[in-house]
Formats: C-alpha cells, structure tokens, sequence
C-alpha cells in the first residue's frame, strides 16, 4: 500500500516536472519526486526491525540503519539542487519577468534570430 | 604516509585548492589575494599530478588500491578502487583542465568564484573514477551536475540560465530515477559495493532476474542521460554553446566522457553487460550519424560545435558498446575499450581547442552565425588577439576531428572503424566521417577573408534571415574598416593566457597524432590490468599481455586512400549543402520545435527501450 502511495508521489512530481510550464511548479515536483523516493528507502530500512540503530549495548531488532543514512545525503543533495534551481528561475524571472517556460524559451529563439 | 593515502590527495588537494581560494576572497589586501589563490591553484591543478604519477608507477608495477573509506566495516562503509580504469579517467580531466584554465584566465567573470567551482569539479572527477559504491556514484554525479550548472551560467546570458536549468531540471529527475535503481539493487542484493554486487548477483540472478534487470536498466539510462546518447542528448547541445569558452571545452571534452567509463564499472557487475554493449553500440552509431547530420543544419557556430561532440561521443559509445558486447576481457574486447578511451582523450582535447579558437573568433566578432561571419581574422587582430594561433588551432582542432594525418583524430577515428566489425556500425561511422568533414568545411569559412557573395546569397536563400543581414552591423561588406569592439562587449579580455592555452591544446592535438600507437599499448595494458584484477567481477575472458592487439599503423595505402576518398565526398556532401532545396530543409530542421517537455519523453523512451531490450533476450 504504501508502495503505490510513494509511486503515486512520483509520479505526480513527474507529471509536474515534465509537463507544467511554470518554473517554479517544476522545481515543486522535483521536491516531490525526491520526497518519494527518501520516504521509499526509509520504509525499506524500516521494515526488518524495530528499534533504532544506536550504538549501545543490548540493542537488538534494529531497523537497517543504511538506508537512514543514505537519504540524509539525498535530502541535502535535494536542497542544493532545490536553492540553485530556484536561483536560475530567479535570473529568469528578472529577465522576462514570467516564469512560463515555454515562452521563455520561444522569446529565446526570437532573439536568436 | 601511506601509499593508499596518495589516492585521496588526488580529490583532496583539488578541494584544498578550492578552500584557499574562497579564503582568498576574505583578505583584505589584494596581494595576500594573490598569493592565497595562486597557491590554490598550483595545489589544484600542479601538485596533483606528484600523487598521480607515483600512482600510475605502481599501478603500472600490477598493483591496486581499494579498501574502505575510513576504516569501516565492508557492508557499512564506502568502498574505493584506484586501478588502470581510474588512472585513465582521472588523467584525462587533469590534461584537459589546465587548457581550460588557463583560457578562464582572459575571461571576465569573477575568477575567485569561478576557479572554486572549477577546483571542486576536478576533484570530484577523480572522486567518480575510484568509487566503488553505487551510492557515492550517485553522490558524485550530483556533485559533479552542480558545478557545471554553476559553471555554465558563468557566461551571463540568459540563454545559459534556460539552457543550465533545463539540464539541471531533467538531469536531477534522471538521478532520481538512479536512486530507484540503486533501491532495487540494494532490495536483491542488500549491498552497496561493487564486489559484494557482483558476488551476490550471482547468486540472485536465478531468482531475481526481473528485479535485477529493471534496477539496471534504471541506473544505466540515468547515466546515459550524462552521457548524451541518442535518445537522450537534447540537454547538451545548448547547455554546452551556451557556457563561456573554457566551459564549453572542459563539458565536451570531459564532463560527457567520465561518466560513460564509471559506467562500465558498474556494468561489468552483471551478466547483463552484452546486451547493454548491443544496445549502446547500436545508439552510439546512431548518435553519430544523427549529430552530424544536425550539426551540419546550425548556424551558430559554438552550437554546431556542441552537436559535433553529441556526434564524436557517438563513436566513443559505438566503441564502448561493442566492446562490451565482444566481452571487455578479450582481447578484441581491450582493444576496442582502449580506442574508445584514446578517442575520447582525443576528442576533449581537439574540441577544447575547437570550442576555445572558435569562442574566441566569435567573441571577437560580435557575431555567432557560421553563414555571415567572414574575415575572423581580421575581427581578432583588430581586438589584439593574434589571429595567426587562433587560426592555426583551430587547423589543428579541425584537422584531428576530420581525422587527417598527422593529427590525433586520425589515429583514434581510424581505430575505431578498424577494430568495429559490424558492418552496419561501420557504415554509420563512416557516414558521419563524411559529414564531420563537410560541417567542418562549412564552418571553416569564418576565418576566410571577406567576400561579398556568400552572405548575400544566403539571405536570398532563408527569407527570415534576410531582415537579420540588412542591419546586421558586423556584415564584413557593410562596414568600411573593421572596428574593434568597445572594451566591454567582448566578454573576453585579449590576454597572452587564450595564445598559451590555444597552443598548447594545438601542441597536444600533434602529440596525439603522433604518439598515438604508444598511448593505445599503454591503455591498453592498464585496461587489462583493472580487468585481472576483476577477476571476481564477472568479466568475460581473461586476457594476457601477449595476447593483446598490437597498434596497427595507417600510415598504408589503404587508410591513406580512405581518407581522401572520405574528403573527396565530404566535398561533394558540402557541394550538395549548397542547393537552396537543401538549405531550406537544414534550416527546417534547425528551427524544429523542441520543448522541454520532450527531453523527458525521450529519457523515459530510452529507459523503456532498454528495458524492454534487455527483457526480449
């Protein structure tokens, strides 16, 4: 179940990174893409244990502690990934004062003319 | 210290190299600046190469560095490899970037910002090349996408800041699509590391195999992606025209290629590696052909570079590819994986020079279009910039790429179609041959003094450029004496450092040509000494060092009369471009409607295809 919860995140994230114009709506869905995939690994890791995985004596049943770790490193990569592309959508705006993409790109290519 | 140690200065000094340079902007007084940055840079670009070379000694002795980092257990920790593979990788980013820097000198761009990114992007190039861990793979194609879309909007225009964040859009959804694979891998397998990988694949193939062809087929496409084979390469043409100089060279000539080489790490782990040869073998040829046949429909010269290394990476790939497919461990299997690498050592080095002479030409010029811009040299020598190296260089960049002896193409290109036994590739390689040859006829006329017909012929050809060329100001016809172009509207400032960086990528583009039998025994040997030590990676065959393909020679009759056959139809090829009836198709097809949404479609036709590819056997 919670599988096709995530899948359905995605896929949303996806649809909005793939198809909606606004720049800003695609940064979003990149955010929810990322999202599902963390949540996705941390409920993998989650699934064989109980316990969290600190270094203490006595400690059994803990959840795989990899996955945990892995997705700390995927969310700081999402952050950077997030502030830099909201920083060229920023320039962008600046410029041509929307943040349509398409537009942007044909009043690009009427420039280059 | 120990020798293991010398494999993390090669991406810790690179880093400290960036640390002194951001220090560098808190001084106060601009001489303490000075010399902070200038020890930043020789620590980053200059001491590297001590570690490297003690390295490339003792890999070359037969021996391997790989280990943990930190100490940790093997199933926790990161794991590393230092081999003949990484030595290769590694030496081609150091070659390139001292080129590249040294031109970023001339640019005018803030350089404390610049040269820190750029130092960070070295060291994690070298960090790609030793990770032996599909996770920190991950971690470092990130890194490595981030500097260079920092590093392409350094050029201001606001066609960079669409292009850099096209790229980053879909190149960030494509290492999502990494991860997924990574969680599906990490699910069979329950490990990180490549050997444990490839020691549990083994096992888990029987039962898994569905599992573990999709999670491959996840990872390989998003690298792909990096790569920019067809179906996948729509990100790089403007992400790569659109960058300063130096940018440009260092993403053609080295940004494309490190991922392509990290990849066969990763695919020499399962059975699969044949299928995904085929696949890409077959995409490479493609590739090749179809960026040729779109580089020869641009205008904009830096764009028609761009789409010429989409078709050069389209002969490293149909190599790599077919390297695979004959099984990397034979000796066929060697020799085609070595003239993949020397070809893509070549290109990086004859595109840094094409990108860094025609950048310079175009900048001097005010003007990017290949079918109005005449009498380059004339624009530059009015700017102060020695037309006679940037017209000599750029010779020697065009001369390789179009493979004409002595010139390092020559070697490399000819490799290629020797060693590739399908006919079919071949045929699309030497078509694209043909074309290079042709588009670099076409674009060579912007050094050609000033001549009135051309570009009156052109505007009555397009009519939508026809407007464009009546109040062009830089039209050579039009202006009666060439001016030079006020100080700050060239972004680059004509110094000595674009003629040093110019000749040395010249000079490097001859030492290929020439030293190229040498370079190919060499990789060769360190190709086969990572790929003894894989013995427990499922490598197919073994191969000895006698047993290896000596370099063959072109210096024959037969090479030699291809080549000029390959010229006499580049001609005719240009000869035809010449037709209205064909310009206005080219034209077409430059102007064809591409949206961004596209880029996604074709990523996930790419990833579907290889799927369904690797399931259909």
């Amino acid at each position: 179940m919670n599988e096709f919860l995530l899948l359905a995140l995605f896929l949303i994230g996806l649809g909005m990174v793939a198809i909606d114009k606004n720049i800003i709506k695609k940064v979003i869905g990149l955010g929810f893409m990322n999202n599902a995939v963390v949540l996705l690994f941390v409920i993998r890791g989650a699934g064989i244990g109980e316990k969290a995985a600190i270094l203490a004596t006595g400690t059994e049943n803990i959840v795989d502690p990899l996955p945990q770790a892995l997705m700390l490193t995927a969310i700081v990569i999402s952050v950077c990934i997030t502030a830099l592309s909201l920083g060229f959508a920023y320039k962008l705006f600046m410029q041509f004062g929307t943040f349509d993409i398409d537009e942007i790109k044909t009043r690009l290519e009427h420039e280059n003319r | 210290m120990k020798t293991d140690d010398a494999v993390f200065l090669l991406i810790a000094l690179p880093l400290a190299g960036a640390a002194c340079v951001l220090i560098g902007t808190l001084l106060r007084s601009n001489r303490a600046k000075q010399v902070v940055s200038s020890i930043g840079s020789f620590l980053a670009l200059g001491a590297v190469w001590l570690p490297l070379a003690e390295l490339a000694r003792l890999v070359h002795a037969g021996q391997t560095f790989s280990g943990t980092i930190g100490g940790w257990i093997s199933d926790m920790g990161i794991q590393y490899q230092f081999d003949g593979l990484a030595l290769l990788v590694i030496a081609l980013g150091m070659v390139l970037a001292i080129p590249s820097w040294l031109y970023s000198r001339s640019l005018k761009i803030d350089h404390q910002v610049f040269d820190c990114i750029f130092y960070i992007q070295s060291g994690f190039l070298a960090a790609i090349a030793i990770t032996a861990d599909i996770f920190n793979l991950f971690v470092c194609l990130e890194v490595l996408g981030m500097t260079s879309y920092v590093l392409i909007v350094f050029s201001k225009k606001p066609q960079a800041y669409m292009a850099s964040l096209s790229y980053l859009l879909v190149s960030a959804a494509s290492m999502l699509i990494y991860l997924l694979g990574v969680y599906v891998i990490y699910n069979v397998t329950g490990s990180l590391s490549y050997t444990e990988i490839a020691v549990r694949i083994q096992q888990a193939e029987l039962l898994y195999r569905q599992e573990v062809v999709i999670g491959l087929a996840l990872m390989v496409s998003a690298i792909a992606l990096r790569v920019a084979v067809v179906p996948v390469y729509g990100w790089l043409p403007d992400a790569h025209a659109m960058a300063p100089h130096p940018v440009s060279a260092i993403l053609s000539g080295v940004l494309i290629k490190t991922p392509l080489f990290v990849l066969l790490r990763l695919v020499v782990l399962f059975p699969e590696q044949e299928l995904i040869g085929k696949a890409f073998a077959l995409c490479g040829g493609i590739t090749a052909l179809l960026g040729v046949l779109l580089a020869l429909s641009q205008s904009d010269a830096k764009l028609l570079l761009a789409y010429h290394s989409v078709s050069q990476i389209g002969f490293i790939v149909a190599a790599w590819g077919s390297s695979l497919a004959v099984g990397v461990g034979t000796p066929a299997g060697i020799a085609l994986m070595a003239a993949s690498f020397l070809h893509a050592l070549f290109h990086g080095v004859f595109k840094g020079v094409l990108f860094l002479s025609v950048g310079t030409a175009v900048s001097a010029a005010g003007n990017r279009n290949v079918y109005t811009l005449r009498g380059a040299g004339r624009y530059l020598a009015g700017n102060g910039i020695q037309p006679f190296v940037v017209l000599a260089s750029f010779g020697a960049g065009a001369l390789s790429i179009t493979a004409l002896p002595p010139w390092s193409g020559y070697f490399s290109k000819n490799l290629i179609v020797y060693l590739v036994r399908d006919p079919l590739l071949t045929g699309m390689l030497t078509l694209a041959s043909i074309g290079t040859v042709a588009s670099f006829m076409k674009l060579s006329r912007i050094f050609l003094p000033t001549r009135s017909t051309d570009a009156a012929d052109y505007s009555d050809n397009i009519p939508c450029l026809a407007t464009e060329s009546e109040d062009a100001p830089f039209l050579p016809e039009k202006s009666a004496h060439i001016k030079s172009l006020a100080e700050d509207e060239m972004d680059i400032q004509p110094t000595r450092n674009i003629l040093w960086a110019l000749a040395l990528g010249a000079v490097l583009c001859l030492a290929g040509g020439i030293l190229g039998s040498f370079l190919f025994k060499a990789s060769s040997e360190l190709l086969a000494l990572w790929i003894g030590r894989g013995s427990e990676l499922s490598v197919k065959g073994a191969v000895s060092p006698a047993g290896m393909h000596a370099a063959p020679s072109f210096y024959n009759g037969s090479v030699l009369i291809k080549t000029l056959l390959m010229l006499a139809w580049g001609s005719v090829v240009f000869g035809v471009l010449q037709f209205k009836l064909v310009q206005n198709i080219l034209h077409r097809i430059a102007m064809r409607h591409r949206t961004f949404s596209g880029l996604f479609l074709a990523f996930f036709a790419g990833a579907a295809g290889l799927v369904i590819f690797l399931f259909s056997f």
